[in-house]
């Protein structure tokens, strides 16, 4: 009885409740410390998105925003040539029409008989005119 | 022709380009290649060179007039009642009804294989541009022919395209309405150096109650147009006929479009005032 007396007094058990208390907690904080450990290693141990996207850190300085924006492959609009811009357009004439001679020049007759030239090659005919209009 | 020693050689030679031009892109021939290809929707059509040429110069316009000159007004030519040959069209009246332009982008060519396809129920007119491309393509052939020395001048029914040097005074040509009006009919001398000189209008090719062939791809019907009558000069007949056949369906926009190329032009309206553009002469009515 004397032994069971002193194995359980008060005392004793009191000093048993602190220590289990203070295993709790130790082992409550090795917990919390080792969860954040492992989130830690878990959270670098496969990247899905880079690290400071502009969004997410908004205090970056433009400079790095632009050049981290540069990196990334955006496919660019589809590429319509413009009619108007087309190198490959009607074409003007090297001149434009010129206004047909009114007349025809008068074959030259001399005012007062002259030696008479010795006769030149008869000019090729010219070809007689075309008519363009709505057909 | 400035010689006209070469001249039976060349005239040889433009009969023989023009009966292969109107065997590939005749709309009114049963058994040309144009005609094959329209009764070929859906499926890819083999077409020859020439036919293909001429399909390329019709994008090529189209694409160049923002669409106005569309090959693919045929179904509309149709229903305005331009069906035949236009010697074969009779003067009764005739409902016109709009139908809407399927619009060049939907022919797809492709020259790799040599292959046309139109979707199903697309008709094809090259009426627009396949003359003036055979006026550009004869006058070469002509040249050729002749001799490099010599000046050749094709006109296929008023669309002309010349070739080779000038005489001394120029090409002598006579705008007017129609191809063939007489010489007293309304109209102005000019004299070209080089190049070609189209003419577009109205006043002819009309059947029915107002119809005509200048469809207006935006409405699919016969174009309501301020000008009856276009000429413009070009480096090519090709082009020269593109900038008369988008001037007369654009309307008030016509001036300020062919200045903005550069191409000088000859614009008559229905009451008979003309304005000119881009270097063209002063208009000086000619009733010899």
């Amino acid at each position: 009885m004397t032994d069971n007396a002193a194995r359980f007094s008060p005392s004793r058990r009191d000093r048993a409740i602190q220590r289990v208390r203070r295993a709790s907690w130790v082992v409550g904080a090795a917990t919390a410390g080792l969860a954040a450990a492992l989130s830690a290693v878990a959270a670098n141990a496969f990247k899905g998105h880079p690290h400071g996207t502009p969004a997410a850190s908004p205090h970056r300085s433009a400079k790095k925003a632009r050049r981290h924006v540069r990196r990334v492959a955006v496919p660019g609009p589809q590429h319509v040539p413009a009619i108007a811009a087309s190198t490959d357009g009607l074409t003007p004439p090297s001149s434009a029409p010129a206004p047909a001679p009114s007349t025809q020049p008068p074959p030259s007759a001399p005012a007062s008989p002259a030696p008479t030239p010795a006769p030149a090659p008869a000019p090729a005919p010219a070809p007689a005119p075309q008519t363009s209009g709505g057909s | 022709m400035t010689e006209a020693a070469a001249l039976e050689v060349a005239r040889q030679a433009v009969v023989d380009e023009l009966e292969v031009l109107d065997a590939a892109c005749s709309r009114f021939r049963n058994d040309s290649e144009l005609s094959r290809l329209n009764r070929a929707g859906g499926c890819p059509f083999p077409a020859g060179p020439l036919l293909m040429e001429a399909i390329e110069v019709a994008l090529r316009a189209a694409r160049l007039s923002d669409g106005i000159v569309d090959p693919t007004i045929g179904e509309a030519l149709i229903l305005a009642g331009y069906d035949r040959d236009f010697a074969e069209l009779g003067d009764e009246p005739r409902l016109l009804v709009g139908r809407r332009v399927p619009g060049w982008s939907c022919v797809s060519v492709r020259r790799d294989r040599g292959t046309v396809l139109l979707p199903p129920g697309v008709v094809i007119d090259l009426g627009a541009t396949a003359k003036a491309l055979g006026a550009d393509r004869a006058a070469r052939a002509a040249a050729r022919a002749a001799g490099r020395s010599v000046g050749v001048l094709v006109n296929l029914g008023g669309d002309i395209s010349t070739r080779g040097p000038a005489p001394s005074r120029g090409w002598l040509v006579r705008v007017a309405d129609d191809h063939r009006a007489p010489p007293d009919a309304p109209g102005q001398m000019v004299t070209i150096a080089s190049g070609a000189l189209a003419t577009s209008s109205t006043t002819v090719r009309r059947w029915g109650a107002g119809a005509h062939h200048i469809i207006d791809p935006r409405t699919g019907m016969p174009a309501d147009s301020r000008w009856c009558t276009v000429s413009a000069a070009a480096a090519s007949c090709v082009d020269a006929n593109i900038a008369t056949t988008a001037a007369i369906v654009l309307g008030d926009e016509a001036p300020r479009w062919l200045a903005e190329r550069g191409l000088p032009a000859r614009l008559v309206d229905r009451s008979g005032d003309v304005i000119t553009t881009a270097g063209w002469p002063a208009a000086e009515a000619v009733a010899a």
